[in-house]
């Protein structure tokens, strides 16, 4: 029956069993709501679930003021289904329609009987709704969300820091491995592999009786056991390494995991095109493996449930493809003549990179170059920039690139840069500043990032340019009109939503700002709302919205790009009616959430307040 | 004698009735599906109907009863497209319990109809083969209402396919349903008296014939 295919399709009823639906079904009553009558109905029909079928409601507040227009799809009157309190709210009929209602008793029933059911009003009443997920595939365990621990099943081999090698490699002839981890007093102090006896020992022609210690790789990269293989795995890409090391909370090495272990998950296709990259002997090769990129990311997009992973696999990957350039310019003009590192800013930063994000890079070259030598990074720069928009992550159309001049310095010619934008806060500026201060280093020293990055920190925290920041994201506008309905623009391509622009952005500018504030120098919106945590001026609750807003809308927008990929449809801009009733709701409840976020960074750093 | 006066009482009773404001009243909309337009060669596949007191609806309520004439169905036209399958007729009801529902059901009601011609003339054949009487009080026709307020407009001359169940849903912004389903359309047809009569109501608009 036509009531029974509609629920179907409406949250949380969707979740409901086919019995269980047909018996909600069979409980309902249906009115004609009109402006004559809705108050009427409220009245004697409540407490109750209300559905609208068809129509256009104004649920008001005892002050008259909107709390929701409720459409196609809409849920009401639950609040005092849960709470048992009185309800206040009236209504105010836009459009005559349709309403079905579940009177309190089997609305009970249906609670009792179904845990997701009762799980989707508590959730929806506290302004959980993000966190839901539409409820039909829940097949197979997203591997990259798996822990690292779970993989590891052999305990670790180790042994303290005075063996001696030849010890080292009977140890690791007797368990037939190729690294083993060093360990003294439960810590974790460095690992030695074959390819260190190799290239440390033998080839040196060192003693055999040298103790490991003085040949290990010393406070080796580690990822902690309760991690996702996905960290695994971008550690493991980001150092360049194959045996990575897992420690538990206390820093006590508990096993070895290596990219072996990584490709036997069998589904992990990423670590197949990484590998690949990095494989590559030449451009042309290169060139060919980055053109798999989006078939891998849509197979790999079907079968995990945090999408937003994509975002940091592709990071990882363009890391790779960087690496990799650089190792061919290096084989090409000789080795880097000075210290430097190669900076990834904006979303590559961030690694909230999508398929259609374009390049925003530098270099943090040393003090006292000669020309010839800034000659030789110039070169790095125009090549590199050149073989990543041949692999197709398309050139920074602001120029913010490795190739251009003004994006090579030194750490004082940048705390120059940043300096200027921060005293005189152009509009040209502000945007840069939302670009620059998501760094991150793809190929260096790490210390001497760290150098540049903490003293671009200092110079950020600065009351002036902050409150410039919150101003300039309060002059865009979150996509709700006045009865808090979703606000499309009419583009070519139908009523759409720009959910890059006034979305997923303004959630990165916010974030941006508070961690400036604390002097946070991770760049990723979740690691900077993670690191947020306890802030005064940022409570747990707003922390956690605005993050589950963020993931909800990285999430929408990467499904929309697979989907809309390989045509010329727009890459950010969603038309609502196209999406599920839940990811309507869904999408709603994030603007909400930005746009009281927006309000409260304008008044707690701009003195002009919004 | 005694008769006539039995009739003249019940014909005053229901003017009485009738006078009440008409959200007072209790509706039954009906609709049936059949294999043809004719009630002497044609058979009932299946019949729905659902109480209305407005502006509520009673869903729960509501009865769908299917009927397999045995072996004597002839289907004139394709099953399918009454939503019914074989499967549905295993589940048949029996004809003259069901009629006598329908009958208790429209007492002291009116009937809703899209079209009540149709309806009318097979309820009157039931009434006849099966010495069931079905006595509402009115009967509201939406197709003959929207007519009516067509018709006012001489500018604009009745298109066909203008007064089809969904076509006259679409003028009062009702949703979209899959015509065809005998309980389908009597939710559909509901719906539209009710939007029907909410909105004539701020007009004054004389509602129910006889």
């Amino acid at each position: 029956m036509e009531v029974n295919s509609f629920l179907k399709d409406c949250p949380p009823f969707d979740t409901l069993s086919e019995e269980q639906r047909s018996w909600a079904v069979s409980q309902l009553q249906s009115v004609y709501m009109n402006e004559q009558n809705c108050n009427e109905i409220l009245r004697d029909m409540r407490p109750a679930l209300f559905i609208v079928r068809s129509g256009v409601f104004d649920l008001r507040g005892a002050d008259g003021r909107l709390v929701e227009r409720l459409e196609n799809g809409d849920l009401f009157g639950y609040p005092s289904l849960l709470s048992g309190r009185e309800v206040v709210n009236k209504l105010q009929t836009i459009e005559d329609g349709i309403v079905y209602v579940l009177p309190q008793s089997a609305f009970d029933r249906l609670r009792n009987v179904s845990r997701t059911f009762e799980q989707y009003f508590i959730r929806a009443h506290g302004q959980r709704l993000l966190t839901e997920q539409q409820g039909d595939d829940e097949t197979g365990s997203d591997w990259s969300e798996q822990t690292i621990g779970s993989v590891v099943t052999m305990p670790p081999v180790s042994l303290p820091s005075d063996t001696s090698v030849q010890e080292a490699a009977k140890l690791m002839a007797k368990h037939g491995i190729s690294s083993v981890l060093v360990v003294d007093d439960t810590q974790l102090v460095g690992i030695l592999t074959d390819r260190d006896l190799r290239n440390r020992v033998v080839a040196e022609g060192l003693p055999l009786d040298i103790r490991v210690s003085a040949v290990m790789t010393q406070l080796p990269e580690s990822v902690y056991e309760n991690r996702s293989l996905m960290d695994a795995l971008t550690t493991m890409t980001s150092s360049n390494i194959h045996h990575l090391p897992v420690v538990n909370d206390q820093n006590q090495p508990v096993g070895m995991v290596t990219a072996t272990d990584l490709i036997r998950q069998q589904r992990s296709d990423p670590v197949f095109l990484i590998s690949a990259i990095r494989k590559a002997s030449s451009k042309s090769q290169l060139i060919e493996e980055a053109q798999k990129l989006p078939d891998y990311l849509q197979t790999f997009a079907s079968r995990v449930k945090q999408t937003s992973m994509l975002g940091r696999l592709m990071a990882s990957v363009t890391d790779g493809m960087t690496r990799q350039l650089i190792q061919l310019y290096e084989q090409e003009h000789g080795a880097a003549p000075a210290a430097y590192s190669w900076l990834a800013f904006g979303s590559q930063g961030r690694e909230d990179q999508t398929l259609s994000s374009d390049q925003d890079n530098g270099l943090l070259l040393s003090n006292g170059l000669t020309d010839k030598q800034k000659d030789w990074f110039a070169g790095l720069g125009d090549y590199v920039c050149e073989g990543l928009n041949e692999c197709g992550i398309p050139s920074c159309p602001g120029n913010i690139m490795a190739s251009n001049p003004d994006c090579r310095g030194t750490i004082d010619q940048w705390k120059e840069r940043f300096q200027g934008w921060v005293e005189s806060p152009t509009p040209k500026a502000l945007m840069y500043c939302q670009i620059f201060f998501d760094s991150r280093p793809v190929v260096g020293p790490g210390r001497f990032y760290q150098q540049y990055r903490s003293a671009i920190a200092d110079l950020a925290k600065n009351e002036m340019f902050l409150g410039n920041l919150a101003i300039l994201v309060n002059r865009i506008s979150v996509p709700l009109g006045l009865f808090n309905r979703l606000r499309t623009e009419d583009t070519t391509d139908g009523d759409t939503i720009d959910i890059k622009r006034y979305g997923i952005a303004l959630i990165n500018d916010i974030a941006r700002i508070y961690s400036l504030q604390a002097g946070i120098t991770s760049p990723g919106t979740p690691a900077r709302l993670s690191a947020l945590k306890g802030s005064r001026l940022l409570n747990r609750q707003d922390n956690q919205s605005l993050l589950e807003a963020w993931q909800f809308l990285t999430q929408l927008r990467l499904n929309h790009q697979l989907k809309v990929w390989g045509s010329d449809k727009p890459k950010n801009a969603i038309d609502p009616d196209e999406l599920s009733t839940l990811s309507r709701r869904q999408l709603k409840t994030a603007f909400k959430i930005i746009k009281e976020a927006q309000q409260g960074v304008g008044l707690k750093f701009s003195r002009q307040g919004y | 004698m005694a008769q006539w006066l039995q009739r003249l009482a019940h014909w005053y009773d229901r003017r009485q009735k009738l006078k009440q404001p008409w959200q007072n009243l209790r509706y039954v909309a009906v609709d049936i599906e059949s294999t043809g337009l004719d009630p002497k060669k044609h058979q009932i596949l299946s019949i729905a109907w659902m109480t209305i007191h407005p502006p509520v609806m009673h869903y729960g309520n509501a009865q769908y009863h299917v009927f397999s004439h045995g072996q004597e169905l002839e289907l004139g036209q394709s099953p399918t497209i009454h939503g019914l399958t074989e499967q549905d007729f295993l589940h048949s009801s029996e004809p003259k319990q069901t009629f006598g529902m329908l009958s208790r059901a429209l007492n002291d009601a009116v009937l809703v109809c899209h079209h009540k011609g149709m309806d009318w003339r097979f309820l009157k054949y039931i009434e006849s083969q099966y010495g069931t009487s079905f006595k509402p009080l009115a009967i509201f026709d939406t197709l003959a209402f929207e007519k009516k307020k067509l018709e006012k407009d001489p500018q604009q001359p009745i298109q066909g396919g203008q007064l089809t169940l969904s076509a006259c849903r679409q003028r009062y912004n009702l949703p979209d349903y899959h015509a065809h389903h005998a309980l389908t359309d009597t939710v559909a047809c509901a719906e539209l008296f009710l939007a029907q009569c909410y909105q004539a109501r701020q007009k004054n608009e004389r509602l129910l014939t006889f």
